[in-house]
């Protein structure tokens, strides 16, 4: 038998979860969106399609940049964040 | 969800990168080859990159804690491991994209095997940060 008390502690914890995923999905929906591209030109060239150079160029330009992004240093761990 | 569906992508990725190494009759399909074989471990890398940074655009763990449902967070131990892997990721596909450019009818199979090894490296780290 379930009681009330664990219902509600049951729905904190999902409030919880699911206030922790919104506040995070706008980036999570950035990568996928952002990944969706190499997706497709993979899927192009499992079905048959020919790389270009310049494909070969563009794509490599693309993602220099967003290495570059990724590599920016993080901020400086002031103890707060060591993991 | 992202996770699964960006190690797919990257797999295929890599296993059509690898599927395209067979020796070829004639210098003009080994050239096609060769650039599909680039193109795929790119947008390999591509897909990669991209989890990499919807994986720091999360916030940073705290002191004594992990990722985990109801605490969505990065680890900063791992983005500094993915950071190192990255930098050699970019040089060897550069090195990848480079030498396909410079020499067409080259073969690029040791080339492709440090680009391969180093993108692994970063789906490992990737696959460890969940």
């Amino acid at each position: 038998m379930v009681t009330a008390a664990e219902v509600s502690a049951g729905l904190a914890a999902a409030e919880t979860i699911v206030n922790a995923i919104i506040k995070v999905a706008p980036a999570i929906e950035r990568g996928v969106v952002s990944s969706i591209p190499y997706v497709q030109a993979i899927a192009g060239l499992i079905g048959g399609k020919n790389a270009t150079a310049e494909e070969i160029d563009a794509v490599l330009a693309r993602i220099n940049a967003e290495v570059d992004l990724f590599l920016s240093p993080l901020p400086p761990d002031d103890g707060s964040t060591t993991t | 969800m992202r996770k699964p569906v960006a190690a797919i992508a990257v797999v295929c990725g890599l296993t059509l990168a690898g599927c395209q190494t067979v020796a070829l009759p004639s210098l003009n399909l080994n050239s096609v080859a060769a650039l599909n074989t680039v193109y795929g471990i790119q947008n390999a890398f591509g897909v990669a990159v991209n989890s990499a940074n919807a994986y720091r655009a999360v916030p940073l763990c705290r002191t004594g804690t992990g990722p985990g449902v109801a605490n969505i967070c990065a680890k900063r131990s791992v983005i500094e491991r993915l950071q190192a892997a990255m930098r050699k990721a970019r040089l060897a596909v550069n090195n990848l994209v480079a030498l396909q450019k410079a020499y067409p009818s080259v073969d690029i199979t040791n080339a492709l095997a440090a680009a391969r090894s180093a993108l692994n490296v970063v789906q490992h780290i990737l696959a460890s940060g969940a």
